[in-house]
């Protein structure tokens, strides 16, 4: 998870792209000339300066400049992954207090803990959940209010993370320095915000569309050949409204990068929200014409192995069950370097959403 | 796998002793135990007194959904008393307006809670007695006084009805079946036909009826007796219905078969032109499915379900006697219909994308057939006694799919394993406190209370005294109840004695105060303590010698002496064990008989006492608060919830991530 330090490192890393990723992208085995719109500032304007944390997030010297397409990827900047990663371990465990708080409240002074939570029968489990008077309420409300507070920080850690993957620093791209990409997250805040909205909203409605015009086929269908196969045409219905919206939702990336990546180069003069998010959705619906097809496959791959994943992960917990100590350690080292691989995985797919909205 | 062998073996074993005894003409035979346990040897009635003979045919017209039926009735008096009047259940009628005691009662929280889109009645066209021949229609009264309600109809005789004596009517009516509502009606041309002629209530022994109107949480309660029915439907659809086929012929454009089935107390049929069909001979019995198109994969599962539960139900509780068995699964546009036991016919239900990881197809599959002992075989009052047929049938569907699927037989999905009776548990406290179980239906303040009570408690009682004093034990008392009372509508004084003789007078107390009473149980840990121990101090006298020995000064033994002091807070006394868990690991079981209302149990061991539970091994289902069955000392850090914290972890980063990149 090294940075490449030197050229040779660098050509090799080059090399080893994928060829999906590099069909369209100009090879990269020279330092690439740094773009027009490069910042004119001094350094110190553009944010060059805490060398130290700058130095710890693998920022390199020089003005930020945004990089070429065949210079973005997401392998060079493992520590804005990990950053990402620190992020949600740190949100996942404020996330986590409310129910670990409980279950540690009812069960903790069992001699063998929650355990007793995982034995096969669930008698624990349900009486846990069912006689948690208003416990369960509680828990429920404050994580998802936790969960909403976070999601929208996380508008902050996404542009951040398309700043590191977008700008770079010197003829080799460096990572820019880490408060000009904290920066650049925090001045994409509310486009960002405005984005997210104006898309799921969207998605909403395509979904709540796929949902009532599947339920009327489904009806429509039941006399004629019975709600079994009536449900399996209400599924295939309702599956090809679930792909516009996660067609919609690749959209709102090709938006998202765009809005990042142009905060992150105009920080001195940050774009109104109403034009950041305008440029965004311009940029994003002119490259969905020209690649859509290519941006939906480079997050669809992506999306599968997330999913995977999670699906792993799922497992790995079904093994241990309600195993304790070095079991549990493992575990948990499992599950959090499922979390990171779906980090890099994110990474890795704004990396490409970029290469796309910068052709 | 050696479970389910064991107990086909065990069913082969009793149907040959049930075939051999059954070819002489004794009334009786005797089950043959398949294993000590479960199968006791007791007199068990090979054949019911027949009460009833019901000689009816039957026209459905699908486009106007009605039933048009005539027969005779031939009854005989079995009490020990004259008889001047007879009570008929017209039972269609509870959906014919908002003023039946079924649409009237304020209760939700149950099935068929919703008022039906489309009405349903039965219509007593002609009602004669044969021998001396006279008309009885004129007198029938059909309402009680200020009561609307047309269910429960009274039947003055022209004279009465000596003990012994046989009387035969001459009946027609015609139904109006309903928009599918409580088990029974129409959606399209599925037509589930229950409840649809007019019925005799039972006699009593000592002379009276057993009537009662159609309540909205009541069920049923009929003499044994023979039904001959001969449905008449158009051709093209398929008939399920109670009892063999004794004769099916095409004629007219009619499809019509004669059903034939003596020993039942009750006889519904169903006709749909969309039903497959699928027969298996199970153990003896020719099954058919009958199922909705593209519910091949539910046909096989109920089928699959049939496979085990006959032998298994069969050498618990008596040799299932019927030659057929048919399972109906209604179309999921009248679910309403599923869920529902008749004689030699059970509704099942499952939308199709149920996957087969969630029992529910099975579950309810067995919870029906079980009704074939419960309800059909023992038959007691349902509506006097609910829990005699709900509650003992729901602990017999918890041990049938423990035995079958284990600790996930009611989920087993996605690595969630939720038990069948451990779900029972849950929802048998919730009402505990309120009401108590023994009573009629129709006392229940809500059809939630009646569900939990009814089946849930019951269920989790009888578990719960089954793990204290021994499963073994409360199989064999089931298995002698259900064989000693077949055919004999027992009480339940009968249950609680046959508990009493075979599982002990407290559990019979037990059972007693659980259902009658409210009685509940909440064992808890309350303190504990433990410490180094010393030789003790004071003045010694020895070889010659007093020596005295101060306090500060005695000589650590290398133990530690301490107790732990657990209660029992309500009037359910049941045996339990308490767990002590040393510091050291070391874990010692103690067992208490909880009779007193509280134990001081008495350490000593290497190592400090660091815990206690109660009830380990969740023996006492019923147990009120089971949060409170375990503590730590004083001092002793907590066991802590580090897995809820690690998984719940995962699944935030998941879900704040979204699933994908």
């Amino acid at each position: 998870m090294t940075e490449p330090r030197d050229e040779d490192a660098e050509t090799s890393s080059a090399a080893e792209e994928s060829a999906a990723e590099e069909s369209a992208a100009a090879p990269s085995d020279a330092a690439p000339p740094a773009r027009a719109i490069a910042p004119s500032e001094p350094a110190a304007s553009a944010g060059v300066l805490e060398p130290d944390f700058a130095r710890a997030l693998g920022g390199g010297s020089g003005p930020p400049r945004l990089l070429e397409p065949g210079e973005i990827r997401a392998r060079r900047r493992p520590r804005a992954v990990l950053f990402v990663w620190l992020w949600e371990l740190a949100c996942a465990l404020l996330l986590a207090t409310p129910v670990h708080a409980w279950a540690k409240a009812v069960w903790g002074a069992h001699p063998d803990g929650d355990a007793v939570l995982f034995r096969p029968g669930g008698h624990a489990l349900l009486t846990w959940l069912a006689d948690a008077g208003p416990a369960l309420g509680i828990v429920v409300r404050t994580t998802f209010l936790l969960l909403v507070v976070f999601g929208l920080l996380g508008q902050i850690v996404t542009g951040t993370l398309i700043a590191f993957l977008a700008t770079g620093t010197g003829p080799r791209g460096h990572a820019p320095p880490a408060t000009f990409a904290l920066r650049a997250g925090a001045a994409s805040f509310f486009p960002l915000l405005g984005i997210g909205i104006v898309f799921g909203a969207f998605e909403g409605f395509v979904l709540g569309m796929g949902l009532f015009a599947s339920s009327g086929i489904d009806h429509a269908l039941q006399p004629r050949i019975g709600d079994a196969q009536a449900f399996w045409a209400r599924l295939v219905v309702l599956g090809l409204f679930v792909l516009v919206t996660l067609l919609v939702g690749v959209v709102a990336d090709l938006a998202r990068v765009t809005i990042a990546r142009d905060a992150a180069m105009s920080e001195d003069r940050p774009a109104s929200m109403r034009r950041a998010m305008r440029d965004g959705v311009v940029s994003a619906v002119t490259t969905a014409r020209r690649a859509l097809g290519r941006a939906a496959l480079g997050w669809g791959w992506r999306a599968a192995l997330s999913i995977a994943l999670v699906y792993a992960g799922a497992l790995a917990g079904d093994i241990v069950g309600g195993r304790g100590g070095g079991a549990l350690w493992l575990l948990f080292v499992v599950h959090q370097l499922i979390v990171l691989v779906r980090a890099g995985l994110r990474a890795s797919w704004l990396a490409n959403a970029l290469r796309l909205v910068t052709r | 796998m050696r479970a389910r062998f064991l107990a086909l073996i065990t069913a082969i074993l009793a149907a040959a002793c049930l075939r051999g005894d059954g070819t002489g003409a004794a009334s009786s035979v005797t089950a043959r135990a398949a294993t000590e346990d479960a199968a006791p040897d007791v007199s068990m009635a090979e054949h019911a007194q027949n009460v009833a003979t019901y000689t009816l045919r039957a026209r459905l017209d699908p486009n106007a959904h009605t039933v048009h039926g005539e027969g005779t009735i031939r009854w005989r008096n079995v009490s020990s008393k004259p008889v001047s009047e007879l009570w008929l259940h017209l039972y269609l009628n509870a959906f014919k307006n908002q003023s039946s005691v079924f649409m009237r009662a304020p209760i939700g929280g149950f099935r068929g809670s919703h008022i039906p889109t489309d009405w349903g009645s039965i219509d007593v066209k002609r009602l004669r007695l044969k021998e001396p021949d006279q008309d009885l229609l004129a007198k029938i009264e059909l309402k009680r006084p200020n009561d609307e309600d047309e269910t429960n109809a009274r039947v003055p005789l022209p004279f009465e009805v000596a003990p012994g004596a046989e009387i035969e009517l001459e009946v027609e009516w015609v139904d109006k079946l309903p928009a599918v509502v409580e088990r029974t009606g129409y959606d399209g041309t599925f037509h589930m036909v229950g409840q649809w002629f007019p019925k005799i209530a039972k006699l009593e022994p000592n002379g009276t009826f057993a009537h009662f109107p159609f309540h909205h949480l009541g069920e049923f309660y009929s003499d044994f007796g023979t039904y001959d029915v001969t449905i008449d439907v158009p051709a093209g659809y398929v008939v399920g219905a109670t009892g063999a086929a004794t004769e099916t012929k095409e004629e007219g454009g009619r499809h019509i078969e004669r059903r034939v089935q003596s020993d039942v107390h009750d006889f519904a049929w169903t006709a749909w032109d969309k039903f497959q069909i699928r027969k298996e001979t199970i153990h003896g019995v020719d099954v058919t499915a009958l199922f909705p198109p593209g519910y091949g994969d539910h046909a096989e599962r109920e089928l699959e379900t049939m496979r085990f539960a006959l032998p298994h139900f069969g050498a618990r509780y008596g040799k299932y006697p019927y030659p057929v068995l048919t399972l109906v699964h209604p179309p999921a546009t009248a679910s309403e219909a599923g869920g529902m036991e008749y004689p030699t016919l059970i509704t099942t239900g499952g939308p199709s994308w149920l996957p087969r990881g969630l029992h529910f197809v099975e579950g309810v599959t067995v919870h029906e057939f079980g009704h074939q002992y419960f309800y059909g075989l023992v038959a007691s009052n349902e509506d006097a006694w609910p829990f005699l047929d709900e509650g003992l049938n729901q602990y017999a569907e918890n041990e049938a799919m423990t035995a079958w699927k284990g600790p996930g037989s009611g989920i087993d999905f996605a690595g969630l394993r939720i038990g069948d009776v451990e779900a029972q548990g849950v929802r048998s406290r919730q009402f505990g406190h309120d009401e108590k179980i023994a009573k009629g239906a129709a006392e229940f303040a809500t059809g939630s209370a009646y569900g939990a009570l009814v089946y849930s408690r019951t269920a989790v009682l009888l578990e719960t005294i089954a793990r204290a004093y021994g499963k073994a034990k409360m199989d064999r008392a089931l298995g002698v109840y259900t064989r000693r009372f077949r055919f004999k509508h027992p009480t339940p004084n009968d249950l609680i004695a046959t508990v009493r003789d075979e599982i002990g007078p407290r559990a019979a107390e037990n059972l007693h105060a659980g259902l009658f009473e409210k009685a509940w149980v909440d064992y808890a840990v309350t303190q504990m303590s433990s410490h180094a121990s010393r030789a003790p101090a004071g003045m010694f006298d020895r070889d010659g010698k007093r020596e005295t020995i101060t306090p500060d000064k005695t000589t650590m033994l290398n133990r530690y002496d301490g107790w732990a002091l657990v209660v029992r807070r309500g009037t359910l006394r049941l045996p339990v064990e308490v767990e002590l868990v040393a510091t050291d690991g070391t874990r010692t079981r103690v067992k208490w008989d909880g009779e007193q209302e509280s134990y001081r149990i008495p350490y000593s061991g290497s190592a400090a006492l660091r815990a206690a539970i109660v009830d380990p091994d969740d023996h006492i289902l019923i147990d009120d608060d089971p949060t409170n069955n375990f503590a730590v000392a004083p001092g002793h850090p907590t066991e802590g919830a580090p897995r809820t914290l690690e998984r719940g972890m995962f699944w935030a980063a998941t879900l704040l991530g979204g699933l994908a990149p």
